[in-house]
């Protein structure tokens, strides 16, 4: 878990803009937060108009959080995901509606957080040496980055709690009617309330704002067998250890790859052959279906994301009036074909004799099978029927529904 | 044959030859590596690689009329536990523990493609334990017209190393049937998912991610003495979590003992199950025996099997469906009867059911012919509901 400080702007003249120029390298997926302090003679947060980067990333204009106290200072927690990375030299601009005399900005970088992180936030405001942000609502992930802004005249000398990271304050220099601004930051591995707190040497007007960000926790992949090592030190290295070696493979053996989907809308079939396109999803932890896994055909495919073998039940379905002799197959595909070697479009499941009456009568067949897939295989379910009834399309009714499962269930 | 060949060995060089019981961790207890490799390692190395079994038929078998036969797998698709041996038809679970009761449970299936013609007479598929021990899943009418395919999943009990599991077929019909193994063959899959005996854990918690602030602790919860950083029990987070994994919800339901009949009309009927052979959650009763209720959430594969006798010439269709919480159906199979004959009909359900606790499941049958129809109860042709936790 790591923040680091990638950029720092102030300024010293009433403007609208500020830009802040970017001094490391900030690579895709990584969360900027950026507080921002401004002098507040009009007694009010200021409308953000546009933050704009050399790169084009989308930053937020409505802040996480903000707080403006008195006339003195107005403080505010704006965000942006980098989808381009940006390199040193490149300049972030921010735009408010109405000038303000002093600002100051810092752009505070991690890799740590979820694509949608923020999650609990509050500010607060007063005057003296004491500041704290207010306290947030409970959190409602294990794992979070409590962030904070302060702002308050400059020259106050900040003093960081113990425990929480955060560099030097940042100040204007114009002279007079100096602000500045401190960030702290804190990560958390249990839910419950946060609360930022701030000492400075002498007293002053202050504002603050926190907001609380999940940490993203990647899919774990299949685990292999995890290697404890005696003398791992302590910190950082025992945790990144124990993820590694007891989170990462626990998770992945409780909570599998799964799928689940349903074709709840009409489809035309024929006689023979077919693959059932999906159209519900049900469930997709691993996200194996959808245009981005299976550009060329996209609603009949679960690609494989982790190599294993995987549990496969399913259920197809008739909807018309049968026929004497009418049966009804599935048969699992894997990339086309039958895992077993028999089977020209699939392992077959149950051949059944079906109802031979109206479309009110269910004429349902199921499946089960193992197979085994490599990342990239597609598992598909073919529905095969003969050709004595005129039926032409599948059942839709509630619980009659063609239907595929697809578990993770080992190496 | 025991069925070891693949004995899992550790980093550290340890061997895991079974699921492993995690230690008990005691306040004051240090995180060493060994003892994190003992619970930890050894438990993917098991879980990950669950014992498993599966064999073809690539080479068409004669089934003889009205006798359970053994058919002979001679293709092991994959046999990474050295359970099987050339082309017979015997798998051997791996051993797990001292031999003498009922150590694991596998869920089985498999499927018995055969041709016949005679509309009045069945094939069944099965599951044979130790050569005698039948279980029967579908059991379908021949018919000319079209070859079929009758499956069978169960949940089996077995002594590693000691038991035998085949896949079987039985027919009625004069002459018996030979297996099809063309486009399609007889196959048999074997998965080991739980041990017999075992801890009733908690649902586990989503493991903790870890920071430098956290501590290790047997039990205690709450802030760590750092800034930031949580208490983590790995009592918790560990031992209850393998603990769960080893012998997780699990249960076999059966109709052994019931009397009911399943009526005309077509409306879908609850089966009672009487008896319950593994219910490891408690999640039947015998006030409510036509359900199973989810004792801990999760996705289950829920296997309802539906088993009449037929009254000959009855007519109409089956059809066999789950039922949660007494709305929500999950279809399964239907099929028309045998023309005549009193040999009977069975049918199953088989899916992944998104579960919470309290959810219920049922498996119910749907008759239209022109009798009432009885509900088998022998043991090895009882109607049954299977449930197995697979997942979060």
């Amino acid at each position: 878990m790591s923040l680091t400080t990638v950029g720092r702007g102030i300024q010293n003249a009433s403007s609208t803009t500020l830009a802040v120029t970017i001094y490391r390298p900030v690579p895709v997926g990584t969360t900027l937060l950026m507080p921002i302090a401004w002098e507040a003679g009009a007694g009010t947060v200021p409308t953000i108009s546009s933050i704009i980067d050399t790169r084009s990333n989308t930053w937020t204009t409505t802040p996480d959080d903000s707080a403006v106290s008195g006339t003195t200072v107005a403080v505010a927690i704006v965000r942006a995901r980098v989808t381009t990375p940006l390199i040193p030299g490149d300049t972030v601009t921010i735009t408010i509606s109405a000038a303000r005399t002093r600002w100051a900005a810092q752009i505070d970088a991690t890799p740590d957080l979820a694509a949608s992180p923020l999650d609990a936030h509050t500010h607060n405001s007063g005057t003296g040496t004491s500041l704290s942000t207010g306290t947030t609502a409970a959190t409602v992930a294990q794992a979070e980055l409590v962030y904070c802004a302060f702002g308050f005249p400059s020259g106050r000398g900040p003093v960081v709690p113990a425990g929480w990271g955060g560099g030097p304050d940042l100040e204007t220099t114009a002279g007079s009617t100096d602000r500045a601004l401190q960030s702290t930051w804190l990560y958390v591995s249990a839910t419950g309330t946060q609360a930022g707190t701030l000492t400075l040497g002498s007293s002053g007007a202050w504002a603050a704002a926190i907001a609380t960000y999940k940490v993203s926790i990647p899919r774990p992949h299949v685990p292999e067998l995890p290697l404890f090592t005696p003398g791992v030190d302590p910190g950082a290295p025992i945790a990144a250890a124990l993820n590694a070696g007891v989170r990462d493979p626990l998770t992945f053996l409780t909570a599998p790859p799964i799928f689940r989907a349903r074709r709840t809308s009409a489809l035309t079939i024929a006689a023979g052959h077919q693959f059932i396109a999906w159209n519900q999803i049900d469930e997709d932890n691993y996200v194996g279906w959808g245009p981005s896994q299976n550009p060329v055909q996209a609603a009949s495919r679960y690609v494989v994301q982790e190599a294993g073998k995987y549990c496969v039940s399913a259920m197809v379905s008739l909807s018309g009036t049968g026929a004497a002799g009418l049966v009804l197959v599935p048969a699992c595909a894997v990339n086309g074909v039958s895992p077993s070697g028999f089977g020209p479009n699939g392992w077959e499941g149950q051949e059944v004799f079906v109802p031979t009456g109206a479309s009110t009568q269910p004429k349902l067949s199921s499946g089960y099978w193992e197979v085994y897939a490599l990342p990239g295989d597609r598992i598909e379910i073919d529905l095969w029927y003969s050709g004595e009834s005129g039926i032409v399309a599948v059942d839709t009714t509630a619980g009659f529904q063609c239907a595929v499962e697809i578990v993770f269930g080992g190496v | 044959m025991a069925g070891t060949d693949a004995i899992l060995t550790l980093p550290d060089a340890s061997v895991v030859i079974g699921p492993v019981d995690p230690r008990t961790w005691a306040a004051g207890d240090r995180g060493r590596a060994k003892q994190l490799t003992r619970d930890v390692a050894a438990a993917v190395a098991w879980h990950r690689n669950r014992p498993f079994f599966q064999g073809l038929q690539t080479a068409s078998a004669s089934v003889p009329a009205s006798s359970w036969t053994a058919l002979n797998l001679d293709w092991e698709m994959l046999d990474p536990w050295g359970g099987h041996s050339g082309s017979g038809e015997l798998w051997y679970p791996p051993f797990t523990a001292v031999a003498g009761s009922i150590t694991d449970y596998y869920l089985c299936s498999g499927y018995v493609p055969v041709s016949g013609s005679d509309t009045t007479k069945v094939a069944v598929a099965g599951l044979i334990r130790n050569g005698s021990d039948i279980r029967e899943g579908t059991k379908l009418p021949l018919n000319s017209a079209h070859v079929i395919d009758p499956m069978v999943i169960d949940l089996i009990g077995v002594q590693g190393g000691i038991d035998t599991i085949s896949l079987g077929c039985w027919t009625n019909i004069s002459g018996g049937v030979s297996t099809v193994v063309s486009a399609k063959c007889p196959s048999l899959t074997a998965r080991w998912v739980g041990s017999a005996v075992g801890t009733v854990s908690p649902l586990p918690p989503v493991p903790h991610s870890w920071i430098p602030a956290d501590q290790l602790t047997a039990t205690a919860t709450g802030a760590s003495p750092v800034l930031g950083g949580s208490k983590v029990p790995l009592n918790a987070e560990i031992r209850d979590l393998v603990r769960f994994l080893n012998y997780p919800p699990l249960a076999r339901l059966t109709s052994q003992g019931t009397s009911q009949t399943i009526p005309t009309g077509g409306a879908f009927t609850s089966i009672q199950f009487p008896t319950k052979d593994i219910d490891t959650y408690s999640g039947w009763s015998s006030g409510a025996n036509t359900k199973y209720t989810i004792q801990r959430a999760g996705l289950y594969v829920a296997a309802g099997y539906a088993s009449v006798a037929e009254v000959s010439a009855s007519g109409g269709y089956r059809a066999v469906r789950l039922l949660v919480n007494g709305t929500t159906p999950y279809g399964g199979t239907s099929s028309i009867p045998t023309t005549s004959g009193t040999t009977g009909t069975a049918l199953y359900a088989v899916r992944h059911l998104r579960l919470a606790a309290g959810d219920t499941v049922e498996v119910q049958l749907s008759n239209t012919g022109s009798s009432a129809l009885p509900v088998t109860t022998a043991a090895g042709n009882s109607s049954r509901l299977i449930m197995v936790w697979r997942g979060r």
